[in-house]
């Protein structure tokens, strides 16, 4: 499996891309994600020794709120090869809001767009995969081309 | 990474040390480096050798946290260069990058207006 990280101005993006059957721990304070988003398989993330867990999966479950552990102790399992990103916050304290881009939308200064899959066009740009964006108080005009693209706000 | 310590107090009382922590080969005095205090009851007191060794393992986070905190040297000072790789304008530069104690590798990632 291989890890990545990209300190980018308020926001940390890592990634994470392996096969099936790969275990793997990634806690605070290396990873302080607050939303993890999948493109690729599907993994568990859980906090050791507790029966619950995250079940993140490409072709459903593919943008999850994972602010509950923050602070926590994580593993991850991997049932299929996989490639999964956080998005972590400079300040963990620091509140965010994330969502996946549906449709057009109204954009303000406190939001960073990320490209995580696909080719879609917006304002009349073909983005590519991990662009990332900071947005105006403005139309966005949206072109998905089922690519997966995350709108984060700094609340 | 080799570390030394220097404890420069014993509260018997209290069961706490004063001590103080640094790279082997870094370049300040031990005694430039800033104190800590513990309680002892949380190291493993069985010998020396173990006594160290918690006292190191538990808190060989400072060394890091210590050397970030130290005044860059002027020469040291790392530089922005452009995006676009360009090996003839990057000679001589201090350049800043990191590097992880696991395999983790830069994201690449590009910036663009919308």
């Amino acid at each position: 499996m291989r890890h990545f990280l990209r300190k980018c101005e308020e926001f940390t993006l890592c990634g994470s891309v392996g096969d099936a059957d790969n275990l793997f721990t990634h806690s605070y304070p290396d990873n302080y994600a607050i939303y993890h988003i999948i493109i690729k398989g599907n993994i568990r993330m859980a906090r050791p020794f507790e029966t619950e867990y995250i079940s993140l999966d490409a072709d459903g479950k593919n943008f999850v709120d994972v602010k509950d552990y923050l602070y926590s102790k994580r593993f991850y399992t991997s049932s299929s090869p996989y490639h999964i990103f956080g998005f972590n916050p400079h300040d963990p304290e620091q509140d965010w809001n994330g969502r996946l881009v549906k449709e057009s939308f109204d954009g303000d200064k406190n939001t960073w767009l990320i490209c995580f899959s696909g080719n879609p066009i917006i304002n009349g740009i073909t983005v590519k995969p991990l662009d990332y964006a900071k947005l105006d108080k403005k139309h966005y005009q949206v072109n998905l081309n089922n690519a997966i693209v995350g709108i984060f706000t700094k609340l | 990474m080799r570390v030394i310590i220097k404890i420069d107090e014993y509260l018997e009382n209290e069961n706490y040390i004063v001590f103080r922590i640094a790279r082997l080969n870094s370049h300040k005095k031990i005694n430039d480096h800033r104190t800590f205090s513990v309680d002892c009851s949380d190291l493993d007191v069985t010998d020396t050798e173990s006594f160290i060794d918690s006292l190191i393992f538990k808190y060989k986070h400072l060394i890091q946290e210590q050397d970030e905190n130290q005044e860059l040297l002027k020469e040291n000072i790392p530089v922005n260069v452009d995006e676009e790789l360009d090996l003839k304008s990057i000679v001589g530069k201090v350049i800043e990058g990191r590097a992880f104690d696991r395999p983790t590798r830069m994201l690449k990632m590009r910036k663009i207006e919308l």
